[in-house]
C-alpha cells in the first residue's frame, strides 16, 4: 500500500518536471518573440542601451497607440482574416483532390506531372509578379478580393504532404470499402478525408499562417486603403528616419494574436484520433 | 486501382483545379521569363534583340553569381539537417499528451508564425555587436551580419529557427499518428527512448520526414527575403544566395538580363537537386 | 467541435462573397478607365488618388495634410483626395503597372524620388512640371519661380522639369558636444574640412588598451555619403559626378570623378580619417550606437533630426553642423534628397484641375512648415521661410535651421547624379571603403574598384537601354 502511494507520488513529481522541462524548452524556442514582446513595450531610447536589456524598465503603450494612430490595424486584420481563411479552404480542395491523384492511381506521366507540380515551388514570385499582374489586371480583379487570393488558390507543398499522407492509408481499409462496392468519389468523401484531419488541419494552419503573413502580391493587386493587408500596416511603419522598433514590434504582437488563436483552436484536431483506430484494424 | 475505359481520364480530372492555378500562374509566366531571357530587355523588360544564351555566359562568367551558387549550398547543407532534427526532438517531447501540453505545443510552434520582415527586424536588433543582446549573454564580440566570417551562419540561424515551428507542426502530427499499441510493445521489451525513435517511430514517420526535407531544401533553396533585408548581400557578395543576386540584379540594378538568366538557373539546379532526393524516396521511405 | 470549424469557415466564405462582391461592383460601376470606382466626379465632387510612400511620422504627416486639403480648399472646390499607401517606393509599383500595359489604374498624383525619375519618364500619360506651368490651362497659385533652384533641379531632366518637389533633405554632420568638451575641442566650431574632421575623429576616439571603446567618427560610405562628400570637389563650384551633367542633360555614361581627379582629392584627404584608426567604417547601427556614446560624429540626413535629438535626450548634449568641405581649395554643401510630387493624365480635365490643386496645397508654405515642423524636411518654397510659424520654430529649435544654412551655402547644381543603376554604386563604394580602411586594399585599388567597376557596369547598362 504504502509502496504503491510513493511509487504514485513519484509518478505525478515526475509528470510535473517533465513539464517543466518542457515549458522550459519553449521558452528557449520562444526566446526571440517574448524579446519582441518586450521590446513593444519599451520607450524607444531604452530598446538600444547599454548594456542591453531583455525586460522592460518602465512598461509603456507608446508603441501600441503609435501603431492605432498610423494604420487601421484592425481593419487590416480583417481583410488578412478573410483572404487567409478562404485560400487556405480553397488549398485544402485543391490538394486533397490532387493528392487522391497521386496517391491513389497509377497513370502515364504521373510522376512526370507530380514534379512538375512541385517544380512550381522552385519558381520566385519575383519572376512571375508582372505578368501574374497582368492577367488579374486583364480580367478586371484589381482591387477585389479574388484577384488577391487567385495565386494563392493552390500550393505544391500542401498537395505533397497530403500525397506522403494518403500513401500511409491502410491499403486493407480501402480494398475493404471497394468489396462493399464504394465508389472513387465516395470512398474520397466517406473515408479518406474524414480519416485524414490532422494532416488537413496541418496544412490549413501552415496554409493560413503563410499567406497571412503576405506582403507584396496584396499590395501589388489593391489600390484602396482598406483592402489592405497586416504586412502592409507593418510596413507603413517602418520609416527609416525614424525609431521604428518599438511600433513595429508592437504592430507584430498584434498581428500575431489571430495566429496563436487560429493554432490554438485547431491544435486538437491534430491529434490523431479516427486514424490511430482504423490502422489497428 | 486498375484504369478502365474513361476512368483513365479519372485522375486527370481530379488534377484539374490544381493545374489550372499552376498553369496559369506559375507556369504561363515562367514560360514567359524563359523566353525572355534569350533577349537583351531594357531596364522596364521590354525585349530588344535576340542573343541566344548569351545571358547565360555572362553570369555563368560573373564571380558573383557562382558565389551566390556556393553559398546556396552553405545554406542548404547548414539549415536543412538542423532545422528538422530540432524539430523532431521538440515533436518527441510534445508527444506525450499532458495537462500542460497546450502551453508548450503553442509555444513550439509559434516561430512559424512570425514574417520575414518581422522576424529580420528582431534578429538585426538582437545581433548588433554593441548594443545586441546576444553578444551580451555570449560575452563575444562579434559582428554577426557585417563580419564576412559569420554572417552566413548567423543568417542560417534564423532561418532554422523560423522552420522549426513548421516542421514541428508536421511531425507532431506524424508522431501522434503512430499506433499506440506498437510504442507500448516496445516499452514493455524496455526499449529506451532512442531506440523506440530510431526502431518503431521514425520508420513510421518518414513520410513526413521526406516530406519536410524536401520542403526545408526548396525553401533553403529559394532563400533571399533575410539575406537582402539583413546583408544586402554582404559585403563583395559574401553572403548572396542565388535568388538574392536575381533580386539585386533585377529590382535594384533594373537588370533583367542578369535577373532572368539566374532565375531559370536557380530551377535547373534545385530540380535537378530534387529529382536526386526522390532516388532516395523507394528506399528510405515507408509508406504502410 | 467540427461543427464549430465548418460554421467558421462557412461565415468566412459568406463574408467574402459579400465583401468581394462589393469591391467588384464597385469597380464596375466606375467609369471605364477610373481608378478602383471610388474615384472620379460624383456628385459635383472630383474624386482623385494620390499614392505616397509615407512611413512613420511622414505617414502621419500626409495623412494630416490630406485630411486638412480636404476639409479645406477641397471642400470649396469640390475635391476630394483619396491618400493611398503604396509601400516604400510607389516607382515600384507604377512600373509594374506599365509593364502589365494598365494605366487604368493609375493614381492621379504619384509620391516620386529622384531615383524612380528615368522610370517615371517612360510613363505616357505623365504630365510633366513644365507642360503644367506652360500651358496656360492650369490656375498657378505657386508660381515655378517661389521653388528653391536646388529642389527644382533634382527632378530635372533634359531641361525639362517633371516633378513637384514635396519633401526635401539634406545631409549633416552630428556630434556629440560633450564628448567634444573633455576632449579639449570647442564643441561650437565643428570641422569645417575632412582634415579637420580627421582631427576630431582622432581627438574623439577613447581607448582601452589597443580596443576602441569609443569611435571618433562612425560612417559607413555608401553612395549617399559619397555623392555629397564629393559634391563641392570641382573648380567650378560643383561636381556632377558624372558625364552629362551628372546624367541630367541625357544619359550618365561614365563617372567623371575619376579622370578629374575629384574622387583621387577626396581619398587623398579621407586617407587621413582612416589613420586615425578612431573611423569605423561600417554600419552596424550607426544611429543607436551614436546614442549610446560608441561613436561621437554621425552623418545622416536632416530629416533624421528629431529622432536623433530624442535619441541624445538625457544623454548628451546634441551638435548639429553642415558638411565639412574637401579641403580649403573647395566650397562645402550638400546634395538635396527627399520626395516629389508627379502628376498623371487620367483622361479628365477636371481631375488633372483637381490633382494641380492638391500639388500645389502640398507644396504650398503652411504645408511645408508643417513638414519642416514635425519630419525635418526643408520647406520646398521661399515663401515658407518668411512665414512667423517658420520664425518660430527655428528660434526654438536652432538646430533645425542648420540644414537651412547649408542649403543656402549649395550651388543649385549639388545633386545626387541620376546614375540609374545606384545599387551597384552604393555596393561598390561601400565595399571599397571598408576593404581600404581594414587595409585589404590600397587607396588606389579603393579609386579603381568604384570608378572602374561602376563604369563596366554602366556600359552594360547603356548596351541594354541605350
Amino acid at each position: 500500500m504504502d509502496n504503491s502511494v510513493s511509487l504514485k507520488r513519484r509518478k505525478d513529481i515526475g509528470k510535473v518536471l517533465f513539464q517543466a522541462f518542457a515549458i522550459l524548452v519553449g521558452l528557449l524556442v520562444l526566446f526571440p518573440i517574448i524579446y519582441c514582446c518586450f521590446v513593444s513595450f519599451m520607450k524607444p531610447n531604452q530598446i538600444q542601451s547599454i548594456p542591453p536589456t531583455i525586460i522592460p524598465k518602465e512598461w509603456t503603450l507608446e508603441n501600441y497607440f503609435n501603431v492605432m494612430e498610423t494604420t487601421p490595424i484592425g481593419r487590416f486584420m480583417i481583410n488578412s482574416l478573410i483572404l487567409a481563411g478562404v485560400s487556405s479552404v480553397i488549398r485544402l480542395v485543391t490538394a486533397s483532390f490532387a493528392a487522391f491523384a497521386f496517391s491513389f492511381y497509377e497513370f502515364k506521366g504521373r510522376n512526370l506531372l507530380f514534379m512538375i507540380c512541385l517544380g512550381t515551388i522552385m519558381i520566385p514570385s519575383d519572376v512571375v509578379l508582372v505578368t501574374n499582374y497582368q492577367t488579374i489586371s486583364g480580367l478586371h480583379l484589381v482591387n477585389t478580393y479574388l484577384g488577391m487570393m487567385s495565386v494563392f488558390c493552390v500550393n505544391a507543398m500542401n498537395i505533397f504532404m497530403m500525397r506522403q499522407n494518403f500513401l500511409s492509408f491502410s491499403r486493407t481499409l480501402q480494398e475493404a470499402a471497394y468489396v462493399d462496392g464504394c465508389s472513387n468519389i465516395r470512398f474520397f468523401f466517406k473515408i479518406l478525408i474524414p480519416t485524414s484531419t490532422p494532416v488537413l488541419t496541418t496544412v490549413f494552419i501552415s496554409s493560413f499562417i503563410s499567406t497571412w503573413n503576405t506582403y507584396l502580391w496584396p499590395m501589388l493587386v489593391t489600390n484602396q486603403p482598406l483592402m489592405r493587408t497586416v504586412q502592409v500596416g507593418v510596413t507603413m511603419l517602418n520609416n527609416e528616419d525614424g525609431n521604428v522598433h518599438g511600433p513595429i514590434m508592437a504592430a507584430s504582437m498584434l498581428v500575431l494574436i489571430p495566429t496563436v488563436a487560429i493554432f490554438l483552436i485547431f491544435r486538437k484536431k491534430i491529434v490523431s484520433g479516427i486514424m490511430g483506430g482504423a490502422l489497428k484494424e | 486501382m486498375k484504369p478502365k475505359g474513361i476512368r483513365q481520364f479519372e485522375p486527370l480530372l481530379y488534377l484539374l483545379p490544381a493545374f489550372f492555378f499552376f498553369i496559369v500562374f506559375t507556369y504561363y509566366p515562367f514560360f514567359k521569363t524563359v523566353f525572355n531571357s534569350f533577349f537583351l530587355t531594357n531596364f522596364m523588360g521590354v525585349r530588344k534583340e535576340f542573343v541566344g544564351l548569351e545571358n547565360y555566359i555572362r553570369i555563368l562568367q560573373d564571380p558573383a553569381f557562382l558565389a551566390s551558387v556556393k553559398n546556396t549550398f552553405i545554406y542548404v547543407i547548414v539549415s536543412v539537417p538542423v532545422s528538422v532534427f530540432i524539430a523532431l526532438i521538440l515533436a518527441i517531447i510534445a508527444n506525450k499528451k499532458t495537462l500542460s501540453s497546450p502551453v508548450y505545443e503553442t509555444m513550439y510552434a509559434l516561430p512559424m508564425a512570425m514574417s520575414t520582415s518581422v522576424c529580420a527586424m528582431i534578429f538585426e536588433l538582437m545581433y548588433n555587436p554593441s548594443l545586441g543582446i546576444i553578444n551580451e549573454l555570449l560575452g563575444t564580440n562579434v559582428s554577426w551580419l557585417t563580419d564576412n566570417r559569420f554572417t552566413i551562419y548567423a543568417i542560417s540561424f534564423i532561418s532554422v529557427w523560423m522552420n522549426i515551428g513548421y516542421n514541428f507542426l508536421f511531425l507532431l502530427a506524424a508522431v501522434r499518428n503512430v499506433p499506440a499499441d506498437l510504442i507500448e510493445a516496445a516499452d514493455m521489451e524496455g526499449a529506451g527512448t532512442v531506440r523506440l525513435t530510431t526502431k518503431i517511430i521514425l520508420p513510421i514517420i518518414s513520410p513526413t520526414v521526406f516530406f519536410l526535407i524536401i520542403n526545408s531544401l526548396a525553401k533553403s533553396m529559394m532563400m533571399s527575403g533575410l539575406v537582402i533585408i539583413l546583408t544586402d548581400g554582404g559585403r563583395n557578395g559574401s553572403a548572396s544566395t542565388m535568388i538574392s543576386y536575381m533580386y539585386s540584379q533585377s529590382v535594384n540594378a533594373q537588370n533583367y538580363n542578369n535577373g532572368y538568366a539566374s532565375a531559370i538557373i536557380a530551377f535547373i539546379i534545385t530540380f535537378v537537386l530534387m529529382l536526386f532526393s526522390f532516388g532516395f524516396e523507394k528506399k528510405y521511405v515507408h509508406y504502410n | 467541435m467540427k461543427k464549430i470549424v465548418s460554421l467558421v469557415l462557412a461565415a468566412l466564405m459568406m463574408l467574402t462573397l459579400l465583401v468581394g462582391c462589393g469591391g467588384n461592383s464597385n469597380s464596375g460601376s466606375g467609369s471605364s478607365g477610373s481608378n478602383g470606382g471610388s474615384s472620379g466626379d460624383e456628385g459635383g465632387v472630383v474624386t482623385i488618388e494620390f499614392w505616397n510612400s509615407a512611413e512613420g511620422a511622414m505617414a502621419t504627416s500626409t495623412e494630416y495634410l490630406v485630411g486638412l486639403f480636404n476639409d479645406t480648399v477641397g471642400k470649396d472646390k469640390g475635391i476630394h483626395v483619396n491618400s493611398v499607401f503604396q509601400g516604400g517606393d510607389v516607382v515600384e509599383k507604377l512600373k509594374t503597372l506599365v509593364q502589365a500595359n494598365d494605366y487604368s489604374n493609375f493614381p492621379d498624383v504619384g509620391q516620386i524620388y529622384a531615383a524612380g525619375l528615368s522610370t517615371v519618364l517612360q510613363m505616357k500619360n505623365l504630365v510633366p512640371l513644365d507642360t503644367i506651368y506652360e500651358s496656360g490651362e492650369y490656375e498657378i497659385t505657386l508660381p515655378k519661380e517661389e521653388i528653391i533652384e536646388n529642389f527644382l533641379r533634382s527632378y530635372t531632366y533634359e531641361g525639362q522639369t517633371v516633378s513637384l518637389p514635396l519633401n526635401a533633405s539634406t545631409m549633416l554632420m552630428y556630434y556629440n558636444k560633450d564628448a567634444a568638451k573633455e576632449a579639449g575641442l570647442d564643441p561650437d566650431a565643428p570641422p569645417k574640412t575632412i582634415a579637420e574632421l580627421a582631427e576630431w575623429t582622432d581627438a574623439l576616439t577613447v581607448r582601452d588598451g589597443s580596443t576602441v571603446t569609443r569611435y571618433g567618427l562612425n560612417i559607413q560610405m555608401d553612395r549617399y555619403e559619397l555623392v555629397n562628400f564629393l559634391a563641392g570637389v570641382s573648380d567650378t563650384g560643383c561636381n556632377y559626378i558624372g558625364d552629362n551633367g551628372g546624367g541630367r542633360d541625357a544619359m550618365m555614361t561614365k563617372l567623371t570623378i575619376g579622370e578629374d581627379g575629384s574622387l583621387m582629392a577626396f581619398l587623398d584627404e579621407w586617407e587621413k580619417v582612416i589613420a586615425t584608426g578612431g573611423y569605423k567604417a561600417v554600419n552596424d547601427d550607426e544611429r543607436g550606437e551614436f546614442a549610446n556614446g560608441l561613436s561621437a560624429i554621425n552623418f545622416q540626413s536632416s530629416a533624421q533630426l528629431a529622432s536623433m535629438m530624442s535619441n541624445a535626450e538625457g544623454k548628451f548634449e546634441l551638435g548639429v553642423a553642415p558638411l565639412p568641405a574637401c579641403s580649403d581649395k573647395y566650397g562645402a554643401g550638400a546634395a538635396v534628397g527627399g520626395g516629389s510630387l508627379a502628376m498623371f493624365d487620367m483622361g479628365d480635365a477636371a481631375r488633372r484641375q483637381a490633382a494641380w490643386e492638391f500639388m500645389q496645397f502640398m507644396a504650398s508654405a503652411d504645408s511645408q512648415v508643417y513638414l519642416f515642423e514635425h519630419n525635418g524636411y526643408l520647406p520646398v518654397c521661399k515663401s515658407a521661410y518668411e512665414t512667423d510659424a517658420y520664425k518660430a520654430f527655428v528660434e526654438s529649435t536652432p538646430e533645425a535651421a542648420v540644414a537651412v544654412e547649408q542649403l543656402n551655402n549649395s550651388d543649385p547644381g549639388m545633386q545626387e547624379p541620376m546614375d540609374l543603376i545606384n545599387w551597384e554604386l552604393n555596393t561598390l563604394s561601400k565595399d571599397s571603403f571598408i576593404a581600404w580602411t581594414n587595409g585589404e586594399i590600397t587607396k588606389q585599388e579603393c579609386h579603381d574598384n568604384i570608378v572602374d567597376g561602376f563604369n563596366a557596369k554602366l556600359t552594360e547598362y547603356i548596351r541594354a537601354n541605350g
